[in-house]
């Protein structure tokens, strides 16, 4: 807004004197109220009870001691009605020793400065403000009753009461500086705004709002103290919620018109007309106003003792008779404050603790971090707190905290007999000597405890400990109340460790849940491929046995025709019925040595030798001249230990395979040794650039009999088959091809030593 | 063809003169049948000249007799299997095949067939073929008699056993009628 923009255009000189400024008004805690105020509710006071009702008068017509129970308002949570914040409802709420500690602990306007006068020649006297501020809050609450309705009267009122903080806070922190620049303004007739923005780059308005923010004021009322010297236009149609603002700004014209106080500004104060209509009050309701308000603000006035002659005096005198008051007050409110201190104390354990651990945590970090916040918190010495261990029924798991604050974790041995924290806890908390049925315990703590100053406390899971807190007594012995608070800060820890071990044995569980599943599902799948080879190679024994003596008969019969044959069409005949007798009996081998392979022989074979034996039986078989295989870094390979037949019949089988993926069965194959080399294996790919296989027919090459009838394969032993050789080989095999990208093998070899 | 016989056993000569070893043996001892111990042992010897000697005055036909062919004796449960082999046998001409159908019977005619070479099923349906392997070649009366072992399993570690138990050689069902040829004119070291 306008205060932003001109803050933007401020020389160096200026911004600095405007951050110096603003360092110092950040460190204002309150505002001070003026002697003649505090002589009033001091004598009210000192009266005995507290009568909220006219404290709360007092309160609500003091700007300082309103911005500071508001203030405490926000901080000890009060919820107004219809969320509109008031002081007298904050008094009425708050309790009645919060209220008495905030009024006694105000700061009074120099009242211990020598030359105080409250009627001195300065140009605006504190009275002065004091009464416009006053004139602006009883206008504000009568134009609020107007336009906004009752509810929001008494917020305007705080509003208008505290539309000047920023004045007084100036006035506080730079007393001289504020009234040269009060003197200039009416010299020249100007706004005190203006001046102060010339000289400090920054003007009571935002300093005023930065107080308010500070001290968490009701929004509302930060937003009228910001916005009181604000276009009202922009106010009122900009920000709705602003018209608090307006109306702060239209009371504060109003209250200048009426010359009650004096605000500071000396300009000429701006039409009313614009305001009004924005507002929508009308003349008459202004006059009305303007009528009542003189008598309004001598009524607060007076109750503030604001006119009281002699107000300084008047004060010091009640401090003397307030003094004795006091001091009996004070004793009480010692001891109340002990009490308060000691549970802050445990609360402040609770909440540290609390923040401390983590989710991620295990039950004996957990107890570290009590361990040492006990000893921190309670100035124990040594501090042990232990806990059953989940693993093991006989031992505890401990956190040790020595006297130096060293922390340490140990585990213990379960030794003794009876209850975990000691024969005297009985499932109810208490804090206990350290007898002879925790000496086991005792004794294996790696720190060391004053016997007769060892206590130990249980830590209770409902009545029953998981674990305890050992520590040293430093002072006398807990009273009734205090006890209870130590049980309560021990069932916290208790129960967070608890947690933490509820969290742990569920994550174990389910780690060992989800080990039980993948072991039963890998193991199933073994079982059943184990099952399913071994029914394999049981039917493929038997076929072979009731497969080949026929086959034997058809063959032999065949070969005893063809041999008698004259007719070479029927000798071509008889020759295919022999063919395909064979190849039948080789499919049932196949199969069964695939279902049953042998144990094989390993020996110490170079990569080189088995490649180039496969080649050449790859060769033979597909009555191939010369294979056309690339081989690419083999020799590099050196040796494996394998058997030799087995792999040499894999890679055979691989490479028919590569083969048979071109349409004219030639190749080319490349087998190349330059890949990936696993420690403790030789690997080498046998790559063709043929038809490929798509994803389903990938997935299912190594099965036995599986053949794709595109990829033109003949028989859908070969992959299968290889691999199992490979596997049984301590190798691996692995597939890789897309549809018309080829295919690649990647074999690995266990090295030979 | 194979070598001429010069010598026979009591078996032998039973089997080719179509009586039983008791008579051939009673025929001996009585002087009928002209032979030899072997020296240091009760084994009987009948030399050639003098069984051809003893079927002529006795009016025995000599069709039976010892034509210089090798004696081959097929064991298979599987009568077509037989009757194949017998057929391939026969019409090579160099062999004079019998048959049996069981390990029993295999057993009861090698002791009076004395044949130079039996061709064994190895999955018999009374006795394992290793077996028969092992009783055949433990009797000192069948030393120089071969074994081939066919069958249709070919498990490489059990041919290794059968070979070990004195089986010659091995032939996988079915096979090549020519490559078995070979490999029985191999064991028998026929040209």
């Amino acid at each position: 807004m306008g205060d932003e923009g001109f803050l933007m255009d401020k020389s160096a000189k200026n911004t600095a004197a405007t951050r110096q400024v603003e360092l110092i008004i950040r460190q204002l805690d309150s505002l001070s109220t003026l002697p003649e105020i505090a002589a009033g509710y001091l004598a009210k006071l000192a009266d005995g009870a507290i009568d909220r009702r006219a404290l709360g008068e007092i309160i609500e017509s003091d700007a300082a001691l309103s911005a500071r129970i508001l203030s405490l308002a926000y901080k000890e949570r009060v919820v107004f009605t219809n969320d509109k914040p008031s002081v007298s409802e904050a008094v009425a709420k708050l309790p009645a020793s919060t209220i008495r500690q905030a009024v006694l602990s105000s700061k009074v306007f120099s009242a211990f400065e020598a030359d105080y006068d409250a009627d001195s020649a300065r140009t605006l006297s504190r009275k002065q403000l004091a009464l416009h501020g006053l004139g602006v809050a009883c206008c504000a609450a009568d134009i609020a009753e107007l336009v906004l309705g009752e509810n929001q009267k008494q917020l305007a009122y705080s509003a208008g009461l505290l539309h000047d903080i920023g004045k007084l806070a100036l006035d506080e922190v730079m007393p001289k500086s504020f009234e040269r620049m009060v003197n200039e303004a009416k010299s020249q007739n100007a706004s005190l705004q203006h001046v102060e923005q010339k000289h400090l780059g920054i003007d009571h308005a935002v300093i005023g709002r930065r107080l308010a923010e500070k001290w968490h004021l009701p929004s509302e009322i930060a937003l009228a103290i910001w916005l009181h010297h604000s276009d009202p236009e922009i106010m009122c149609e900009n920000l709705p919620a602003a018209r608090i603002a307006g109306i702060v700004r239209l009371a504060d014209i109003i209250t200048r018109q009426c010359d009650i106080g004096m605000s500071g500004s000396f300009d000429l104060p701006d039409s009313i007309s614009q305001l009004m209509e924005s507002l929508s009050v009308s003349t008459e309701q202004i006059a009305d106003i303007r009528n009542r308000l003189t008598g309004q603000v001598r009524q607060r006035s007076e109750l503030l003792g604001l006119d009281a002659v002699g107000g300084a005096a008047a004060y010091c005198e009640l401090i003397g008779a307030t003094a004795a008051k006091l001091a009996h007050d004070n004793t009480e409110l010692t001891s109340q404050n002990r009490q308060l201190l000691m549970s802050g104390a445990h609360m402040g354990f609770v909440c540290e603790f609390l923040s401390g651990v983590s989710a991620q945590m295990s039950a004996i970090e957990v107890a570290a971090v009590f361990a040492s916040g006990w000893q921190r918190h309670y100035q124990t010495g040594p501090v042990c707190v232990y806990v059953q261990s989940e693993d093991d029924e006989g031992l505890l798991e401990a956190a040790v905290v020595d006297s130096s604050g060293r922390l340490g974790t140990q585990v213990i041995s379960r030794t003794g007999e009876g209850p975990i924290a000691g024969e005297k806890s009985t499932g109810e908390f208490g804090i206990f000597d350290a007898d002879d049925s925790v000496k086991w315990l005792l004794e294996q703590i790696e720190c060391e405890f004053d016997p007769a100053r060892t206590q130990i406390a249980p830590l209770l899971i409902g009545s029953g400990a998981i674990g305890g807190i050992i520590f040293e007594r430093r002072g006398p012995a807990e009273a009734r109340g205090q006890l209870e608070l130590f049980g309560t800060v021990a069932s916290v820890g208790a129960q967070i460790i608890a947690l933490a071990s509820a969290r742990l044995r569920q994550g174990r569980l389910s780690e060992q849940f989800a080990r039980l599943l993948g072991e039963q599902r890998e193991s199933r799948s073994a079982l059943a491929a184990a099952k399913s080879l071994q029914a394999v190679a049981e039917m493929a024994a038997g076929a072979a046995h009731e497969l080949n003596n026929p086959l034997a008969v058809i063959s032999g019969r065949v070969q005893l025709l063809y041999d008698a044959e004259g007719d070479e069409k029927k000798k071509e005949t008889l020759r295919q019925i022999q063919e395909r007798a064979e190849e039948i009996s080789r499919i049932v081998s196949d199969l069964m040595s695939f279902a049953r392979p042998e144990e094989p022989a390993p020996k110490t074979v170079s990569v080189r030798a088995l490649i180039d034996e496969a080649v050449r039986r790859t060769a033979k078989a597909s009555s191939l001249k010369a294979l056309i295989a690339e081989l690419v870094s083999i020799d590099e390979l050196g040796q494996v230990c394998v058997d030799e037949e087995q792999v040499v019949t894999a890679i055979a089988n691989i490479l028919s395979n590569a083969l048979e993926s071109y349409p004219a069965g030639t190749g080319p194959i490349r087998i190349d040794g330059g890949c990936e080399q696993p420690a403790g294996f030789a690997a080498f790919e046998i790559i063709d650039s043929g038809c490929g296989m798509d994803a389903n027919t990938l997935a299912k090459a190594a099965q036995p009999f599986f053949s794709a009838p595109a990829a033109g394969r003949k028989r859908g032993m070969g992959l299968a088959h290889a691999q199992r050789l490979i596997q049984l080989n301590n190798g691996s095999l692995h597939l890789a091809s897309r549809p018309g990208a080829g295919t690649r093998v990647t074999i690995r070899l266990p090295v030979g030593r | 063809m194979g070598k001429i016989k010069e010598l026979y056993t009591t078996g032998e000569a039973a089997e080719v003169c179509g009586v039983s070893q008791q008579t051939i043996i009673r025929c001996f001892d009585s002087g009928r049948l002209e032979g030899f111990r072997i020296p240091g042992s009760k084994f009987r010897r009948i030399p050639r000249e003098s069984l051809i000697k003893f079927m002529r005055d006795n009016d025995i036909p000599l069709d039976r007799f010892d034509s210089g062919k090798k004696k081959v004796l097929i064991v298979d449960d599987d009568p077509e299997i037989v009757e194949l082999m017998v057929d391939v046998l026969t019409r090579d001409g160099r062999f004079d095949v019998k048959t049996a159908s069981s390990g029993y019977d295999a057993g009861l005619i090698t002791e009076r067939f004395c044949p130079d070479l039996i061709i064994l099923d190895y999955m018999l349906p009374d006795v394992n073929g290793n077996v028969v392997c092992q009783t055949i070649k433990g009797n000192a009366e069948f030393l120089n008699t071969k074994i081939i072992i066919v069958s249709g399993v070919v498990n490489q570690s059990e041919i290794g056993d059968l070979l070990k138990a004195g089986a010659e050689d091995f032939m996988k069902k079915p096979f090549n009628i020519t490559e078995l040829v070979d490999k029985i004119a191999g064991v028998l070291q026929l040209q």
